[in-house]
């Protein structure tokens, strides 16, 4: 089959019915950066390929399309192909789709059409049927590939043994190789049914074949139980050997997250001491807010000292003044008369007021004796002296009042001052260092923050790093899971135990095979001499051996037969990768086959080396080399060619790589269909590369101008470069 | 006698309604009683006074006050006297702070202007005395309110940041450290921004 054309209608990014490929016989390349529309054209391939589903899907349509739909307007979105395979023929899958409301839309199931030429006239065939017979899903399988991952074709079992059946002769041994069995069967059936009917040797015959049944039954017993156990040993040894690859990976990665616990347990601690103070909280509970409150602090405690002073001062006058009053009043003294004689007088309070007023009312004096009639001047004498007595004591009493009064007498009825007084020494000494020393500890605890916070960002770095090599080992151990890196130890302990187990018990088996064949070999020795009366069976002997003989002839036909198409295949194979390979190292591919009959792909360097872990680049050309040789084979087979396509399957080329490698395929006789970015850069093709090429090539782009949010305004364009 | 701490102590001050919606309600957990959810509240302090006591200090440093509307009807108090404030023991998280009252009331009695040996020698009564000293209080905080409002308008998350009350008061620290090295090398006394 080689494809002439392609036609794409509003599928996805292909707007409209302009979207035409011509294909060359040999190398097109289709160029596109990314979001151009590269793998749409892989997928609308894929789509028209895959007579599996009709259904339409409503999102392979064009949203440009979609976007210019008025209600009710209708159009249809179709892939089709125009191809050569025994004559042009053309295969077209198309749905249409109507705008039923404002952002509603149905969509028809999607339908085949088919045309073949037959001679001059073109007639209409079923078109899933023409697919199906033209380029069937298997050769599909075999040609259409997206990513490199998709090449290693080899990793489905059932592939080798379908790829086999499909391309080469083996299969039609398998009948001879069953018929030749049923002979050999049915002549040893009538050679033995003639020895047990023979007089002569019918004892032996029957207990040798007893014993020769069971024993082939063991023998049978034997081979399946070897089968069983080298499947065993395969795949234990397969997965060990998986395990064993990923050792080092699994090691890596327990380091890293063994290392990223560790960090992150410390991210957590500097989080916890960064965040241990709330510094708002520590404004009132730790009293930061009074951190500039020492110059208030002196001011208040200056103001009370200057109060608790001038109070002072203030109580210190008035004092005086008291003292100043209090000593005047007692300086007042009473000057005492002096008598006639110049004697001095009694004091005022002698003799009392009872005495004198005795001595007044009894108008005599009682110290002298005489009377003292009223009006008399002893008489006048004692009430004068009597009015004395009295002035005196109110004088007295006025007197003592005054000193009483001025002992009482204070400035200041309150004590306010000393309060304040108080409350500024009780700030002093400590409480004051207390608070010049806020702003210290305010500092230390931030310069204390602020050292965690660089230590917390190389922690958070290195976390960083760490999960960056997290992601880095789970992308090179390829599809190996987390949870399988972390557990497999166990895994492979119990792996080795039971491949150990099964290899000692696979030798056993094998041992009792080998004296199992050997006893049937005497058996049949020993049945083989008996002599029959019988001439008939003698002949039957002679007639059994030769249908044995061939049975196995076919049989070791059959085996080499595989072998030896592996064996081109492989040939083949290196041949391509020698090619494709340029001058870069490629080793060389080996197809072995294992034990439940599948086949792996193993690359070797020349010196025996098994290059385990080829590069990715490597592996893509060991497979697509592979591949071209498979497709060699469909060619010689069956008479036919079939295109493959690719869709960035060089995506881990480098440049010299990628440039050697374009040169090889680009003088291969295959119709190869290449989607890819390489030869583009900063959006541009790079021309003189391309003009190296002797290929078609196309260029697909978006068209400029579009709006960065809404598809409906993505559209691809082709441009046929050369 | 009564001190003249505890006369002041039993107070409450008057702050002016218009903040609660401003600056209380956005930082404290005011009139909601004691909580034990304020993170889960995203509240930055918890009783209304708190953020009060921050506008007051604000006030203080900057020396600056504010006189508040006249109208009774446009001011309010808080539930709680000044002599239960820090009392928050019963905060998750939290540490008493009782003790920075005794500083309020140093820094009003540095700042107000009574003549206290008048006071002492009884010729002004304690209550006009406290009187001062709370209307300098509420004027200090007043300013500090003013203060946060403005903040807040500009950048509605400034007080957001974890350090940003804190860096309000140490810029003060810094700026009166400036000023100290500078009238260190020469005394000229800067002008007053009042």
């Amino acid at each position: 089959m080689r494809i002439k054309s392609i036609d794409i209608k509003n599928f996805r990014s292909y707007y409209g019915e302009n979207n035409h490929f011509e294909f060359s016989d040999g190398l097109t390349l289709i160029l596109g950066d990314n979001g151009d529309g590269k793998t749409t054209f892989f997928e609308a391939l894929e789509w028209l390929f895959d007579t599996t589903s009709e259904r339409a899907n409503i999102s392979n349509v064009s949203e440009m399309r979609k976007s210019k739909l008025e209600i009710g307007e209708r159009d249809e979105v179709y892939v089709a192909m125009t191809f050569d395979h025994d004559g042009e023929k053309m295969v077209e899958k198309s749905f249409s789709i109507t705008k039923t409301g404002h952002d509603t839309y149905s969509v028809s199931n999607a339908s085949y059409h088919g045309y073949e030429t037959n001679g001059i006239e073109r007639e209409s065939v079923d078109g899933k049927l023409l697919i199906t017979r033209c380029y069937d899903s298997f050769i599909r399988r075999f040609s259409m590939f997206k990513g490199e991952s998709d090449l290693s074709v080899f990793d489905n079992a059932a592939s080798l043994k379908t790829l086999v059946d499909k391309f080469s002769d083996i299969h039609k041994f398998d009948g001879l190789v069953a018929n030749t069995d049923s002979f050999e069967q049915k002549a040893n059936k009538a050679l033995l049914q003639e020895m047990k009917s023979d007089d002569k040797i019918s004892k032996e015959t029957k207990s040798l074949d007893l014993q020769m049944t069971r024993l082939s039954g063991e023998i049978l017993q034997n081979k399946e139980d070897i089968k069983d156990k080298k499947d065993a040993i395969a795949t234990f040894s397969s997965n060990l050997n998986k395990l064993e690859q990923c050792q080092e990976t699994s090691e890596k990665y327990r380091d890293v997250q063994e290392r990223l616990k560790t960090k992150t347990a410390k991210r957590n601690q500097l989080m916890a001491i960064i965040k241990r103070k709330d510094y708002n909280h520590c404004l009132l509970d730790e009293y930061w807010v009074l951190a500039p409150f020492g110059d208030i602090l002196t001011e208040f405690k200056q103001k009370c000292a200057a109060l608790s002073k001038e109070k002072r001062i203030q109580e210190k006058n008035f004092d005086k003044q008291q003292a100043a009053a209090k000593a005047k009043l007692e300086t007042i003294k009473e000057i005492q008369g002096a008598l006639v004689n110049g004697a001095t007088e009694l004091p005022w309070y002698l003799p009392n007021q009872e005495t004198m007023e005795d001595m007044i009312n009894d108008h005599i004096c009682k110290v002298c004796g005489r009377e003292a009639p009223e009006g008399s001047e002893a008489y006048n004498f004692m009430v004068h002296r009597l009015e004395e007595y009295r002035a005196h004591i109110e004088a007295k009493c006025e007197h003592d009042a005054k000193l009483k009064s001025i002992d009482e007498e204070s400035l200041f009825k309150n004590d306010y001052i000393t309060e304040l007084h108080s409350l500024s020494i009780s700030l002093s000494g400590p409480e004051e260092s207390k608070i010049f020393g806020i702003s210290r500890e305010i500092n230390d605890w931030l310069g204390l923050v602020a050292l965690r916070k660089n230590e917390m960002k190389e922690v958070e770095d290195e976390i960083q790093d760490l999960k960056d090599e997290k992601a880095r080992i789970l992308i090179q151990a390829g599809n190996v899971s987390e949870s399988l890196l972390e557990s497999q130890f166990n895994d492979i302990k119990g792996w080795y135990e039971q491949r150990e187990r099964a290899s000692v018990r696979l030798s056993q088996l094998e041992d009792e095979l080998k004296n199992n064949i050997s006893k049937m070999e005497e058996l049949k020795e020993q049945m083989n001499n008996l002599n029959p009366a019988n001439s008939q069976v003698k002949i039957l002997k002679k007639v059994h051996k030769v249908l044995e003989e061939i049975n196995k002839a076919f049989s070791r036909a059959q085996k080499d037969n595989l072998r030896r198409f592996l064996m081109e295949l492989e040939k083949r194979a290196n041949e391509y990768l020698d090619k494709l390979s340029a001058n870069d190292f490629h080793g060389t591919v080996r197809l072995i086959q294992t034990a439940n009959d599948s086949t792996e792909i193993h690359l070797y360097s020349s010196n025996g080396t098994e290059i385990t872990n080829p590069s990715g680049s490597q592996k893509t050309v060991m497979y697509i080399s592979v591949l071209f040789a498979i497709s060699d084979f469909t060619q010689e087979k069956r008479d036919e060619d079939y295109p493959l396509f690719f869709d960035a399957a060089t995506s881990s080329f480098g440049d010299t790589k990628e440039s050697d490698f374009y040169n090889v395929i680009d003088k291969i006789d295959k119709q190869c269909i290449i989607v890819t970015k390489d030869f583009i850069t900063r959006g541009k093709v790079r021309e003189e590369d391309i003009n190296k090429l002797t290929c078609s090539v196309y260029r697909i782009k978006k068209v400029d101008g579009f709006d960065q949010t809404n598809m409906a305004t993505i559209r691809t364009t082709i441009n046929k470069i050369k | 006698m009564e001190s003249l701490y505890e006369a002041w102590a039993k107070r409450n001050p008057s702050w002016e309604r218009r903040y609660q919606s401003t600056v209380v309600d956005i930082f404290c957990d005011y009139g909601k009683g004691v909580s034990s959810f304020l993170e889960a509240r995203g509240k930055i302090f918890g009783a209304g006074y708190e953020i009060f006591i921050i506008a007051f200090f604000i006030g203080l440093y900057h020396n600056r006050t504010k006189p508040l509307v006249e109208d009774r009807s446009k001011k309010k108090v808080f539930g709680q006297a000044i002599q239960y404030w820090g009392n928050i023991e019963n905060r998750i998280g939290r540490t008493s702070y009782g003790n920075l009252r005794r500083y309020i009331f140093a820094a009003l009695i540095a700042k107000t202007d009574i003549d206290f040996i008048a006071l002492d020698k009884g010729e002004i009564t304690l209550r006009a005395a406290v009187d001062k000293m709370m209307e300098k209080m509420e004027e200090y905080a007043n300013y500090g309110f003013d203060y946060i409002e403005d903040k807040l308008a500009n950048d509605p998350n400034y007080y957001f940041s974890d350090i940003a009350f804190l860096t309000e008061i140490t810029d003060v620290l810094k700026k009166s450290e400036a000023s100290e090295e500078n009238n260190d090398v020469d005394d000229e006394v800067p002008e007053s921004l009042d």
